[in-house]
């Protein structure tokens, strides 16, 4: 188990998730071929195995939808990777290279699995929580397709292509309206946070970068204030000067 | 869907099966559900926005998972009718059918899949037992 928490990282409480679902799918499909139980390895085995199954199968269709030329698979993408699935073991007509891929005996005998085969649903209704997991996972297919639609500017990119971001994101007007918006809100905090740094460092604390980080972003223009110094003070104000005693309305 | 089919003059019957097959599909509920066939069919890089395709891809894995399990059962069962034999006693006890990883290596090893497991797990309590009644 802790071998496992280190190889998933982050991701772990979906990949449980996924991975229970596949051991419930996996254990009625062993219950309706005549099992009574199992033993937790093989079962973890098996649905293991399942899952690797469709992974390579749409590995293997995707490819070969990729080396057409297209992105989206079709059925004929599936059918050969469903063939080259099943040519571990042979099937009925695999020597037969002039066949159409519709006329394969892997889908005659898929056909008839469906045919015969009772059909037994998934044990549970999967909870809600998984919905936004879907849209999310199928987002890549919708997504592109509906910002194209928005927008009709961006209607030459490819729809396979990621999303443009929002245009706010990359029109300079709009970031430093933002920006100016959102300070001058906060003069006076600004003012009292800087009035009571530099209160702090009057009393000999070393906040001083964090008081010259905080002075770089003075909102507003103060009005100048001006000292008559004498001679024997002049290197104290100069201290003063730098912890920023002397600057702003103080 | 059909429309770039290499096809022949005979091949339209095999055609209206096919698509009759892909029809009959939505509304057939495969056992491993959409949402897991989705994710994994996603992670692979398969886009589709076809359920029937997902459908289909189910039903294959499906089909394949169910031969693997019949396989191991024969193995189980076979395997139990040769213990019989043996012992008697212990009929009664070992007519129960348990997937258990001998038989689904055995099974599995016909389909290419070479399945490699710990010979046994010494903090189970029943260690050491026999391995059809190491049920868990």
């Amino acid at each position: 188990m802790a071998m496992s928490r280190n190889d998933e990282g982050e991701t772990r409480p979906p990949s449980l998730f996924r991975k229970a679902i596949s051991k419930i799918a996996v254990a009625q499909i062993c219950q309706s071929v005549g099992f009574t139980g199992s033993q937790q390895s093989a079962h973890e085995a098996l649905s293991d195995i399942a899952t690797r199954y469709m992974e390579a199968l749409a590995k293997s269709a995707s490819s070969n939808a990729n080396s057409c030329g297209r992105t989206e698979c079709n059925i004929f993408d599936v059918i050969h990777a469903i063939e080259d699935m099943s040519s571990v073991q042979g099937f009925r007509g695999a020597s037969d290279i002039n066949k159409s891929l519709l006329d394969s005996d892997i889908i005659k005998d898929l056909i008839s699995f469906v045919r015969w085969v009772d059909e037994i649903p998934f044990a549970k209704p999967i909870p809600c929580s998984n919905a936004g997991k879907r849209s999310r996972i199928s987002r890549c297919l919708s997504e592109p397709r509906e910002s194209c639609d928005q927008n009709k500017e961006f209607s030459h990119i490819s729809p396979w292509l990621p999303a443009f971001p929002d245009p706010s994101t990359y029109k300079n007007g709009v970031v430093e309206a933002r920006r100016e918006e959102g300070s001058s809100g906060n003069e006076e905090e600004h003012d009292r946070d800087i009035n009571r740094i530099v209160d702090v460092q009057e009393c000999g604390c070393e906040n001083r970068n964090n008081s010259e980080e905080e002075k770089r972003v003075l909102p507003i223009k103060r009005p100048k204030v001006r000292f008559k110094l004498e001679l024997g003070f002049e290197l104290g104000v100069e201290v003063g000067l730098r912890r920023g005693i002397f600057r702003g309305g103080k | 869907m059909n429309q770039n089919t290499p096809s022949g003059e005979g091949k339209h019957d095999d055609d209206s099966a096919l698509s009759d097959f892909l029809a009959s599909l939505m509304d057939y509920t495969p056992t491993i559900p959409d949402q897991l066939v989705e994710h994994y069919v996603a992670k692979s890089g398969f886009q589709c926005p076809d359920v029937r395709l997902i459908r289909l891809v189910a039903v294959a894995t499906q089909k394949f998972i169910s031969e693997v399990a019949t396989d191991a059962l024969q193995q189980c069962k076979a395997r139990q009718a040769s213990a019989v034999k043996d012992k008697r006693d212990k009929q009664q006890k070992d007519k129960r059918l348990i997937l258990t990883m001998e038989d689904l290596s055995k099974a599995l090893s016909e389909y290419g899949v070479n399945v490699k497991h710990q010979e046994y797990f010494a903090d189970s309590p029943s260690t050491g037992m026999d391995a059809a009644s190491r049920e868990e």
